[in-house]
């Protein structure tokens, strides 16, 4: 199931979050991580059965861990086992849904483990934290020290409901409204390439607001519901393309995936601390790794790497740290454009090919393709071009302000049914339509 | 929101709930119209835990399909596209309306397009493989009549909307690959278009069908006729003249309800051109069809169904059969010609039959015996193959090779 799926939307969240008030707080870890595990388990029993084993695994581990730390890093190495094997081996169990972001918070509860955390005793207290379904398929990554105490007791009120509930609708909308729409274009441009070198510029430029408000719809919605159940995730999308420079673009961008590397792996590695030399070489292991971890075929590993590089040479230069500029935006958005492209392609000589088409082997023709995307979709790109900027979140508050008034709550449920009602049109007219990060 | 988010979430709730008791208490339908495809019912739990996941993952698929009023949605959704002047809805490309973009030519919006897309390289290679082990090993002259699609033929109406550049190269890449394997090339495309302005090819072609009328389908065979005499294989007196053909205009009783209009929502409004034509004196011709070569009567080939009020491709054509045989004992050419097709092919039956003494036609989407088999048993002497331009030909292909297997 996914946190879009009509199931969830109509069946489980509303039977879920009434039964999870119902109960008192102390017992709703128990409601957290059985409905955790409905939800993971719903057409996936299998993915539900490595799942759950995975988590005695760790949790045992763990336990054992107050013996000797031993214990904890073999679990650490269980879990990076596991993941290598979902990933990069044609296993039995295929690859279960949702394994790279799971696995993630699990070592996140080993490492702190290892550095003095205290290992769950409860099975249902860490069983929560890592089956909470909002974030248990496609993140954000949620850090065990950062929820440790909420999980055990967590507290809902009627403003966190309400206010989950309108991001969740947001993040709703943000997919069906832009993410869904702009998908059929993205696939349309991305054949109509060979064709035409502005094609493949769009298709690449589409795919990129494609793949943010795809993901971060999720994100929207994964925030949205943990606020519901009490919790408080991190930003995991701030804006990311109005970035200066890519470093900036990637603190911005799936900011849970990068806190985990920088906490679990950049600085471990020594961080900035060893001078130049050590800092660009532990950047460039963090980018592989980030790569790795999206895939296992060649093209993630030369998208890793070109990001790593210009990381670097950004860090080198004090590009990183210059002030905000159009040119440096620009140069920026070009960049990332380019790098997803290679994220984009079936494999690397896919991700070539395009390229070549983008710079110059396929003439720079308007294609019908092309013409259609800017007559008929143009106030898409218009709305997702601006959806990427504050705009429309600052123009929202100052319509709906921001005290707590009568005004201001229907103003903003007007809002939530309207986005909710045409999510609900464009996604029946689309049909289904998976998450693109549920496949990494 | 402190003191007022009840409201919000009383007003989620609230639609949550309705939408919720209304999949339960409305009928599932069995059938979307506007896709033209079966919806998704309700799972049912045969029992067995092997079945559990299939089970579960039959309500999302369901509650999609059967969400409360779905056709209408989907019908005030596209009829909002439509309103609002998209070219391109639900996968059908209506053509730009704006006269002064065509030279003063009004095209009107109920022209419906499907997407061109290239021929894939891969195709064309297996393609031309194939065609070369045709050639080389049928023993027998082939000809590639290429059928003139109607993006190529009408994008020209389209006032810029669409260009028909894709159709061109797709034909290019055909010439190239005939070339390469020796087959004749018979292109129909260009003299067709090169013979008839663009307001003479809009009347050639449904406008709610991706096929052309059986108008369109005698001038491009008139066409292919001559190419063909000029290649040789045949003489020019056996092209057949005009008053060999009998023609009708079934415009005014019939209607023509067809797919393209009908996922738009907008079937039953769009006025169709149906001009039929037959042979003028047909009583000596045999016919037969089915993998037994039953011999049957002409009505059950030719324009079957052509009485009924409701008309469709097939109809005023062929239908796409998996074999038909024509016997012409009095035609000019006395020649057993096999025709390997698409359903462009279906509205040239009477033409070629008037040519050829012998006709088979065959529809390599359809499972049959291999080739050499009809080539040897009803004694052909010439391969016609009859495909529109953007066809891939990957059943040909697939049929051809399956004929006679690489032995590698």
């Amino acid at each position: 199931m996914l946190i879009s799926d009509f199931t969830f939307i109509f069946y489980f969240m509303p039977g879920f979050f009434v039964l999870y008030n119902i109960f008192p707080p102390k017992a709703r870890r128990c409601v957290l991580a059985a409905g955790g595990l409905l939800f993971y388990s719903w057409g996936r029993l299998q993915d539900a059965a490595v799942f759950l084993v995975l988590c005695l695994a760790v949790w045992v581990l763990s336990l054992l861990a107050g013996r000797s730390k031993k214990f904890a890093y073999a679990g650490i190495v269980l879990c990076v086992a596991c993941l290598a094997a979902f990933k990069y081996f044609n296993t039995p169990l295929g690859f279960p849904l949702g394994a790279s972001f799971y696995i993630f918070h699990m070592i996140s509860y080993l490492i702190d483990v290892t550095r003095g955390s205290k290992a769950e005793k409860d099975p249902f207290v860490l069983l929560a934290y890592l089956a909470m379904f909002p974030k248990l398929i496609m993140g954000p990554i949620e850090q065990y020290h950062d929820l440790a105490e909420t999980v055990k007791a967590p507290v809902t009120t009627v403003q966190d409901t309400a206010d989950g509930l309108l991001r969740f609708v947001v993040g709703l909308a943000k997919k069906a409204l832009l993410a869904m729409q702009l998908a059929p274009m993205t696939e349309a441009l991305w054949l109509d390439a060979p064709d035409s070198g502005i094609s493949a510029w769009m298709a690449a430029v589409c795919y990129s607001l494609q793949l943010y408000f795809d993901f971060s719809s999720y994100s929207d919605m994964a925030i949205g519901l943990g606020r519901m159940a009490g919790f408080t995730f991190g930003e995991n999308f701030i804006y990311p393309y109005t970035s200066s420079t890519v470093s900036e673009f990637y603190r911005r961008w799936h900011a849970s995936l990068g806190r985990w590397f920088r906490d679990y792996v950049y600085i471990p590695l020594g961080g900035s601390r060893g001078g130049t030399k050590r800092t660009l070489l532990n950047l460039m292991i963090v980018w592989v790794l980030t790569g790795i971890w999206h895939g296992s075929t060649l093209n993630f590993l030369v998208w890793g790497v070109f990001l790593g590089v210009i990381i670097c040479v950004e860090k080198v230069t004090g590009a990183a740290k210059a002030e905000k500029s159009f040119w440096g935006w620009l140069r920026t958005t070009v960049l990332i454009v380019l790098s997803w492209t290679v994220f984009n392609a079936a494999d690397l000589p896919e991700a070539l090919n395009h390229l070549s088409m983008m710079f110059g082997a396929s003439p720079f023709a308007v294609t019908r393709q092309v013409l259609a995307s800017l007559h008929d979709q143009w106030i898409v790109l218009l709305c997702a071009c601006l959806g990427c900027t504050p705009l429309v979140r600052d123009l929202g508050r100052r319509i709906a302000g921001a005290e707590d008034t009568l005004k201001t709550a229907v103003l903003k449920t007007a809002l939530m049914c309207v986005l909710f009602a045409a999510s609900l049109l464009l996604i029946v007219n689309s049909g289904y339509s998976a998450f693109i990060y549920t496949k990494f | 929101m402190k003191r007022y988010g009840w409201i919000t979430i009383i007003a989620f709730f609230l639609m949550t709930l309705t939408v919720a008791v209304a999949y339960a208490a409305g009928e599932p339908s069995d059938w979307s119209k506007s896709e033209n495809r079966e919806l998704a019912q309700m799972p049912v739990w045969e029992g067995s835990t092997s079945d559990a996941d299939t089970y579960m993952r039959g309500f999302e698929p369901f509650l999609n399909d059967q969400f409360p009023m779905r056709e209408a949605l989907i019908r005030a959704y596209t009829k909002f596209q439509m309103d609002t002047g998209w070219w391109y809805v639900r996968g059908v490309w209506r053509a730009q309306t704006d006269p002064a973009k065509t030279g003063g030519y009004y095209f009107g919006p109920e022209y419906l397009f499907l997407n061109t897309y290239r021929t894939n390289d891969d195709a064309r290679k297996t393609y031309a493989k194939a065609l070369k082990q045709l050639c080389s090993q049928s023993g027998v002259p082939v000809a590639d009549v290429v059928l003139p699609h109607k993006n190529y033929a009408l994008a020209e109406g389209s006032g810029g909307a669409f260009t028909n550049e894709l159709d061109a190269e797709n034909l290019w890449a055909r010439k190239e690959a005939d070339a390469s394997a020796g087959a004749v090339l018979i292109d129909a495309c260009t003299p067709f278009c090169d013979a008839y302005g663009i307001e003479e090819r809009t009347t050639m072609y449904f406008k709610s069908n991706t096929h052309w009328n059986p108008l369109g389908a005698f001038r491009a065979s008139e066409i292919a006729a001559e190419e063909m005499a000029k290649a040789g294989l045949i003489a020019e007196t056996s092209v057949p003249r005009e008053d060999a053909f009998l023609w009708k205009d079934l415009s005014d009783d019939h209607i023509f309800p067809e797919g393209l209009a009908e996922r738009l929502g907008i079937e039953m409004e769009i006025k169709e051109y149906i001009p039929v034509y037959k042979a003028a004196h047909p009583e000596n011709w045999r016919y037969y069809t089915g993998l037994d070569k039953a011999r049957v009567q002409r009505g059950d080939i030719v324009l079957r169904g052509i009485e009924d009020y409701e008309l469709d491709y097939n109809k005023v054509g062929t239908r796409n059969l998996t074999y038909i045989r024509v016997e012409n004992p009095d035609a000019p050419e006395d020649r057993h010609v096999l025709i390997l097709k698409d359903s462009y092919q279906c509205a040239t039956i009477d033409y070629f039959s008037s040519i050829f003494q012998s006709i088979t036609v065959l529809d390599p989407r359809f499972e049959l015996p291999p080739l050499k088999d009809y080539i040897r048993d009803e004694n052909i002497d010439l391969i016609l193959l009859m495909y529109h331009q953007n066809n891939n030909l990957e059943e040909l292909s697939q049929y051809v090779e399956a004929s006679w297997p690489d032995k590698q």
